[in-house]
């Protein structure tokens, strides 16, 4: 008896063991939580009487917008793409001005000049100790201090600010818009390849290409042909998407049912079968750690269980909607239409120019007293962007200057002094030498930095910039779906978030030193 | 003529007073070993002929150049001057031959097949030119310094300056180091060498000084020197490291 307690202790004091019961309890725990979780979630929407539903997309919600792609949305859908836009259109402008903004601060920080520096380190201190919702509320106020729009101004006007905002001329989009971006991006592949090809060319025959003059002269003139008339030839991929599209019908729910499951299989034996070889391949005859059957097992359940849900009830709502036939989803969105609507965007058939240059107008509204800006022609910007734009650009430009003050303090002094004993001018030697440097210091930060600009947009619901947070609650105050809408909201920015930080990943791996 | 003219030079970094008068004279084609305790000022005093650090006190003329606080002058005399240093200083983030054609194309103007070619032909002499496309983080100490020594000599300079070049290397990698410098000493190349490697100063130098406290106590040949001190404090810093 004694003996068999021993052994039954010697077995729990087993440290393989104790790891596979550790991870064994985990999982189940973290199941059972997320079961529980999605019961009283299910219990709470039964008890206020309202089904969970995705209709909403499909209806109208009567409410305008005050800037974006879509002023009037005829679709909750709508409304959710232009809030998306707008805040799109602020992170990656925003980006761009932030880092900007932010590389000029730190180097003014690090400056030798008593004014700059103590200038830069002043602005420092006053942005990063306020909040950057009253930051945003004192630009917005700052813009609402400029003249009012009078009925003298009314007309065509190149650019005007005022309260309301800023209106400039802008090459509108026209018809034939996205048959030309889709152009423009084939056209700057081409030169790529010209300019690769050229500096190959360099190199094997060793006589001057000019490679950037090559590739300059393909870009120009494609665009050239582009612009008149040229971009018509992307109609074929149009072309062929109808075909996809009528192909599609007639395929049956069941088809991407199967479809899904077979992926799914499809990846989780080549991830296995990949660790696996990682251990074992030819001459190597590795052993299999604890950890090793571990990943294989839960990468097998997770695809066992996808496939599962594939063939119930989650999985026919999937392939529904793919068909393009859920009946509560009233949007054109399912595969066949996708396609579908690819084809009418590239259509051939579309002539004149793709964009046009139109002059800002400001309006009258009907005879009433109210003026604005008109949002068909020209472009105008609200101060609810302004204040959102500047609010968040300042704020991060700030924390971006100390990255980049870091960035160059940690590149030793030592390279400096190299770079002057040979002669370097100090710009020449910061361009060349300390800032490549820096940047691979700066780079994982920087990216913390460009997801918060990202989710801090968010920040326009307070100053009336429609961006996703603003438009999402609007229309879930009208329709009551709240669930839904913060389901859109999550997987909206953590793929927003997830893209930036897989391009700042993509840089970081291919900036890394070379070390032995 | 002599090329480096200095006159009394002092330095201080904040109250502590590094260089207490150092005057010297070094002719065209001359070696000079400068050895003495650490914090005697040596370094401090050969990063003043490039200006990596400021005098503030006597005058230093490279080359008939007086160092003014005249940008023009100071670039003129740094790339007039090249300076091999303890650490290396390499730049990490480009290859080898990066390394070396960077400063003859962004400060000679030199196209890049010319520069190409004279840094192939400076890595034959310093012996390493399999390693052009390396890294610096993939070579060995001794490699990378003699990258470095071949990087100032790109520059084609009058002068070369070595601050303690083997300090920071593996005893074997000392000698490959040390036999590059025998070769440029007897090229004629005019050199300043910060060193406690006595064979060389016996070797190649024409004049071996001990710097200490901020003084220079004793300016001798290397016979001299090592045989027949004039200054106690010599015989007490060559019983101490020999």
């Amino acid at each position: 008896m004694v003996k068999l307690l021993s052994k039954i202790g010697a077995f729990f004091r087993n440290v393989v063991v104790l790891k596979w019961a550790v991870q064994f309890i985990f999982l189940g725990g973290l199941i059972a939580l997320i079961f529980n979780y999605l019961n009283i979630a299910v219990g709470n929407l039964a008890n206020t009487n309202i089904a969970f539903s995705w209709g909403f997309l499909g209806e109208t919600p009567g409410v305008s917008i005050a800037e974006g792609l879509y002023t009037l949305p005829k679709s909750g859908l709508q409304m959710l793409q232009t809030g998306m836009l707008n805040m799109l259109r602020i992170t990656v402008t925003g980006i761009i001005a932030a880092t900007f903004f932010g590389t000029i601060l730190g180097i003014a920080r690090l400056s030798n000049n008593y004014i700059v520096e103590k200038t830069a380190t002043s602005l420092l201190e006053v942005v990063r100790n306020v909040p950057l919702l009253v930051q945003i509320l004192f630009f917005q106020a700052l813009i609402l201090s400029l003249p009012r729009l009078e009925v003298y101004d009314v007309g065509s006007v190149l650019f005007h600010a005022s309260s309301k905002g800023v209106a400039l001329s802008w090459p509108n989009r026209q018809d034939g818009a996205w048959m030309f971006m889709l152009y423009f991006l084939i056209t700057l592949y081409i030169s790529n390849r010209v300019y690769k090809q050229r500096v190959k060319l360099l190199e094997e025959q060793g006589r001057e290409t000019k490679p950037f003059l090559w590739s300059l002269s393909a870009l120009v003139i494609l665009f050239a042909v582009g612009w008149y008339g040229g971009y018509r030839i992307v109609g074929i991929i149009g072309f062929v998407s109808g075909f996809i599209s009528q192909g599609l019908e007639v395929l049956p729910g069941i088809f991407y049912q199967i479809l899904l499951s077979v992926v799914a299989g499809y990846i989780s034996i080549t991830s296995v079968r990949k660790q696996i070889s990682s251990k074992r391949s030819g001459e190597l005859q590795g052993k299999y750690s604890d950890d090793d059957y571990f990943k294989m097992i839960i990468t097998i359940v997770i695809a066992i269980v996808f496939i599962a849900l594939m063939f119930a009830p989650v999985g026919q709502g999937i392939a529904k909607f793919l068909v393009g036939d859920e009946p509560t989803f009233k949007s054109d969105w399912g595969l066949p239409q996708f396609f579908g609507g690819i084809s009418n965007a590239l259509d051939w058939s579309i002539t004149g120019a793709p964009y046009e240059l139109n002059m800002a107008e400001i309006e009258q509204v009907g005879t009433t007293k109210f003026k604005k800006y008109s949002t068909e022609v020209g472009k105008s910007l609200t101060v609810g962007y302004f204040a959102t734009w500047l609010g968040v650009v300042i704020y991060t430009a700030i924390f971006i200057s100390e990255i980049v003050r870091a960035g160059i303090m940690a590149v030793s002094k030592g390279q400096s002094e190299a770079g002057l004993s040979l002669g370097l001018r100090r710009s020449s030697l910061l361009r060349l030498i300390v800032l490549p440097q820096a940047v691979r210091i700066m780079l994982p930060p920087m990216g913390n930095q460009y997801l918060n600009l990202a989710k801090n947009t968010s920040l326009g619901i307070a100053v009336g910039f429609p961006e996703v947070v603003a438009v999402g609650q609007t229309l879930y105050n009208q329709e009551g779906q709240t669930l839904p809408v913060f389901l859109i909201w999550m997987i909206f920015f953590s793929t927003v978030s997830l893209t930036l930080s897989t391009i700042v990943n993509y840089y970081n791996r291919k900036l890394k030193i070379v070390e032995r | 003529m002599s090329i480096i003219e200095a006159k009394d030079v002092k330095k201080w970094f904040g109250d502590f007073q590094a260089l207490k008068g150092i005057s010297m004279e070094i002719q065209e084609g001359e070696v000079l070993v400068v050895c003495g305790p650490s914090g005697s000022g040596k370094s401090t005093f050969i990063r003043c002929i490039n200006r990596l650090e400021q005098h503030q006190e006597g005058s230093i003329i490279v080359d008939g150049i007086e160092l003014t606080n005249d940008i023009k002058n100071i670039e003129a005399i740094r790339s007039e001057v090249g300076m091999v240093f303890q650490s290396f200083n390499l730049f990490p983030h480009l290859t080898v031959l990066q390394n070396i054609t960077l400063a003859p194309t962004w400060v000679r103007k030199k196209s890049k097949s010319d520069s190409e070619q004279k840094a192939m032909e400076l890595l034959e002499r310093v012996g390493i030119p399999e390693q052009a496309n390396k890294f610096p983080g993939q070579l060995s100490g001794g490699q990378q310094q003699r990258v470095a020594i071949a990087r100032a000599l790109a520059m084609e300079p009058k002068i070369m300056l070595f601050d303690e070049p083997t300090s920071a290397l593996d005893p074997e990698m000392i000698k490959e180091v040390l036999d590059v410098m025998k070769e440029l000493a007897k090229s004629g190349m005019t050199m300043i060498v910060v060193t406690h490697e006595m064979g060389f100063a016996k070797e190649v130098a024409d004049r071996v000084m001990l710097f200490d406290d901020g003084l220079m106590v004793e300016e001798n040949t290397p016979n001299e020197f090592f045989d027949n001190p004039k200054n106690d404090r010599t015989k007490l810093f060559l019983s101490q490291i020999l």
